[in-house]
C-alpha cells in the first residue's frame, strides 16, 4: 500500500451495521470509519449502542446485519485468530476470576491470538522479555508497570489498574484498540493521566474508545462520534461536534463552552434542559 | 528461575521425590505391614519365591500405582473443571460428572444385556459407559445452565449440585431395581464408597498410558482456560470460540474423570483439593497447574489408599469415606478464606 492510500483509505469501516437484542433495535444503520494512528471517541447518552457497536468490532457480538472491514478485507474473512491478533478489547468492567499478578496478566495477554489449543509458552514470559528489553519493555516503561509485575492485580489502586489492563490489551500490538469507557472508575487526576497514558501508547495503534467524559473527548480524540438511538449522528473534529449544536440534541440538555488552556469546554446547563 | 513444562526446576524435583517416596511408603503398608529393610530385602530379584513377593508384585504394586493414576487424573479433572466453570469450588463430583459416570458404570456391571456383553470386551464397556455418563452428565449441567440463563458461576455449580443429587438417585433406584442375589450389588456399592481396583499388569499398562495421553491433551488446553478467566468477552474479543472450548474441555476432563471412576469408583474432594493447594502455591497459571494438580492428586491418593489398606485390618476403609473426611472440612477451609476476602 502506498504512502497515500494509507492515509486515505480507513484501518477500520462499519457500514450499515444492525442488530437486534431483545426485539429493539441496539444498532440501527451504524456507519464509520477508524483511521491508522487516531483516537477515535465514542460519545452518546446511555443506550445509545456504544458497547454493542464495539463488541461487534471486536468480535465478541455479531451483528445481524452489515458489514465490518478491517484492512479492507471483511472481517468474518478473517479467521479468529487473526482477528484478535488486530483488534483488542477492553471492557469496561473488567474482574479476572483468578487472583492474577501483573506479570500473569501480561503473558496471558501476549498470548492474544494464539489458536485456542497452542502450548501455552510460545512466547516468552513478560519478566523475561522485560529484562531483555524487548519492545514489550517499552510499554512497561511507559505505563510505569516495570515495578507492579509481582503484585496482584486484586490490589492494585483504580489508575494501577487501568495501565495494567491498558497494556494487557497492547502488549501483543494490535493495530486497533477498543476502550469501553476506561477511565469511568477514576478520580480526575487518574483519569487524566490514563488519557496521557493511552495518547503515548498510540503511535501505531489506532483507539475507539468509549467515553462519558465530553470534556476528556474533546480534549485528548482526533476525532469524536456521537452516537445516539443506535447510528452515529455526527462524526468529526472537535470544532465540527461543538459547532453544530448536535450535544445539546442528543443528550436532551443545553451546554455552555467555556474558553480553557487546551480548548472549548463544556458545562451542561443546569435544569435547563433542551 | 529455571522451569520445566512451565513448573519451577525445584518444584518440579521436590514433587518427583515426593512421588516416589510415597509409592515406596504405601508399599510397606497394607494389613501386612512391611519395614523399609524388609521391603529393600524383598525388592531383591533372589527372594522372588517367597509368597510375600509375589504378593507384593501382584497385588501391592499395581493396586499403589494405579491408585497413583487415579489420584493423578482426579487432581488434573479437578484443575480443568475448575478453569471451566471458573470456580474453585467445582469438583468433578460436585457437578455432576463423576455422579454421571458411576451411573454409566453401575447400567454396565448391572443392568443383564449389557454385562453379557462385558464378557467379550470387559476392558470396554465400563470405561465406555463411565465416558457417556460423564460426558452426558457435565455437558448437560451447561446446557441447562445456559437454558435457564444462569450467568454467575456460583448458579452453574449449583446446577450441577442438583445435577449429582438427580443422578445419585437414580443409581440407588437402579441398584435396588436391578441387583440381583449374586455379588454385583457387592461390587457396585463397594464402588459408591470408592476404593482403588486391583488391574493385571497388562490392564495397567492401558490406563497408565491412556493416561499419560489424555493429560498431554489437558496440557494443551492451558491456554483457552487462561483467556477463559479473563471473561467471556475478552475471551471471544482474544479469538477463543468460547462455546466450542468448553465443550472440548468438558470432553477431556469427562474422560480424565471416567478414567478414575472405572478404577477407583466414586472418590470425592480429591479434584477440589488438589488445585487448591496447588494454586496456593504455584499461583493460578493453567500450564502448571494441570501437570502439577496431577502430581499432587497421585501422591495424595497414593498415601490414602495405602491408610483405607492398613488402618482396620483385614477390613479395607472405603478410600472415598478418607477423602471425604478431609476433604469436607478442607471445603469449608476454603469457604472461610473466601468469605473473608
Amino acid at each position: 500500500m502506498t504512502q497515500a492510500a494509507a492515509i486515505h483509505s480507513p484501518l477500520a469501516r462499519l457500514a450499515d451495521l444492525r442488530l437486534i437484542k431483545a426485539r429493539r433495535p441496539v444498532l440501527d444503520g451504524v456507519a464509520l470509519e477508524i483511521f491508522a494512528g487516531e483516537l477515535l471517541a465514542l460519545v452518546g447518552p446511555n443506550g445509545a449502542g456504544k458497547s454493542s457497536a464495539l463488541k461487534c468490532l471486536g468480535g465478541i457480538e455479531t451483528a445481524w446485519s452489515g458489514r465490518i472491514e478491517l484492512e479492507g478485507r471483511r472481517l468474518t474473512d478473517f479467521p479468529a485468530a487473526e482477528r484478535a491478533r488486530r483488534i483488542a478489547y477492553l471492557p469496561q468492567f473488567f474482574a479476572p476470576h483468578w487472583e492474577l499478578s501483573v506479570a500473569d496478566l501480561l503473558d496471558i495477554g501476549r498470548q492474544r491470538g494464539l489458536t485456542a489449543l497452542g502450548w501455552s509458552a510460545i512466547r516468552p514470559p513478560v519478566r523475561a522479555a522485560a529484562d531483555t528489553g524487548d519492545q514489550s519493555s517499552g510499554l512497561l516503561q511507559d505505563l510505569e508497570l516495570t515495578g507492579l509485575l509481582d503484585r496482584q492485580f486484586a490490589s492494585l489502586s483504580g489508575g494501577e489498574r487501568a495501565r495494567a489492563l491498558l497494556a494487557q490489551a497492547l502488549i501483543a500490538r494490535p493495530s486497533l484498540l477498543l476502550a469501553d469507557e476506561p477511565i469511568a472508575s477514576l478520580d480526575p487526576a487518574h483519569q487524566l493521566r490514563t488519557m496521557q497514558y493511552l495518547r503515548r501508547c498510540l503511535t501505531d495503534v489506532a483507539s475507539l474508545v468509549v467515553l462519558h467524559d465530553l470534556n476528556l473527548a474533546l480534549r485528548f480524540a482526533d476525532r469524536v462520534a456521537v452516537m445516539a438511538e443506535g447510528r452515529i449522528v455526527v462524526c468529526g473534529t472537535n470544532e465540527d461536534i461543538l459547532d453544530s449544536g448536535i450535544l445539546t440534541r442528543v443528550f436532551g440538555v443545553r451546554f455552555e463552552t467555556y474558553p480553557t488552556s487546551w480548548g472549548r469546554a463544556l458545562l451542561p446547563g443546569g435544569d435547563d434542559l433542551g | 528461575m529455571t522451569r520445566i513444562l512451565d513448573i519451577p526446576t525445584g518444584w518440579l524435583a521436590a514433587l518427583v521425590a515426593a512421588v516416589l517416596l510415597s509409592i515406596g511408603f504405601a508399599m510397606m503398608l497394607g494389613p501386612e505391614l512391611l519395614g523399609p529393610g524388609r521391603l529393600l530385602d524383598l525388592l531383591r530379584p533372589a527372594a522372588s519365591d517367597h509368597p510375600l513377593d509375589r504378593l507384593l508384585f501382584e497385588w501391592r504394586l499395581p493396586r499403589v500405582l494405579t491408585a497413583f493414576v487415579v489420584g493423578g487424573l482426579l487432581g488434573a479433572a479437578g484443575a480443568i473443571f475448575q478453569g471451566i466453570f471458573r470456580n474453585p469450588l467445582a469438583d468433578p463430583f460436585l457437578i455432576g460428572t463423576a455422579p454421571g459416570a458411576a451411573l454409566g458404570a453401575t447400567l454396565a456391571l448391572l443392568v443383564p444385556g449389557l454385562s453379557l456383553f462385558q464378557a467379550l470386551s470387559p476392558l470396554l464397556l465400563l470405561p465406555v459407559l463411565s465416558f457417556a455418563g460423564a460426558f452426558g452428565a457435565t455437558l448437560a449441567v451447561l446446557l441447562l445452565a445456559r437454558i435457564a440463563q444462569v450467568r454467575d458461576t456460583a448458579g452453574l455449580l449449583l446446577a450441577g449440585v442438583a445435577m449429582a443429587a438427580f443422578l445419585g438417585a437414580v443409581r440407588s433406584y437402579l441398584m435396588l431395581a436391578l441387583a440381583d442375589e449374586t455379588i454385583s450389588l457387592q461390587v457396585v456399592l463397594s464402588w459408591t464408597l470408592g476404593g482403588i481396583q486391583t488391574p493385571f499388569w497388562r490392564e495397567l499398562g492401558y490406563v497408565a498410558l491412556a493416561s499419560l495421553l489424555l493429560l498431554v491433551f489437558a496440557r494443551r488446553l492451558a491456554h483457552g482456560l487462561d483467556v477463559l478467566g479473563l471473561g467471556d468477552d475478552v475471551a471471544r474479543n482474544m479469538g477463543l470460540p468460547v462455546e466450542r472450548f468448553v465443550v472440548m474441555a468438558t470432553l477431556l476432563a469427562s474422560a480424565l474423570v471416567a478414567l478414575a471412576v472405572t478404577w477407583g469408583g466414586t472418590i470425592g474432594f480429591v479434584g477440589l483439593i488438589v488445585p487448591h493447594l496447588v494454586r496456593w502455591t504455584l499461583g493460578p497459571r493453567h500450564g502448571p497447574l494441570i501437570l502439577t494438580s496431577a502430581l499432587v492428586g497421585g501422591i495424595l491418593l497414593t498415601l490414602l489408599d495405602g491408610l483405607a489398606r492398613s488402618l482396620l485390618p483385614p477390613a479395607e476403609i472405603p478410600l472415598g469415606l478418607l477423602t471425604a473426611l478431609i476433604g469436607a472440612p478442607f471445603f469449608m477451609l476454603i469457604l472461610a478464606r473466601r468469605s473473608r476476602q
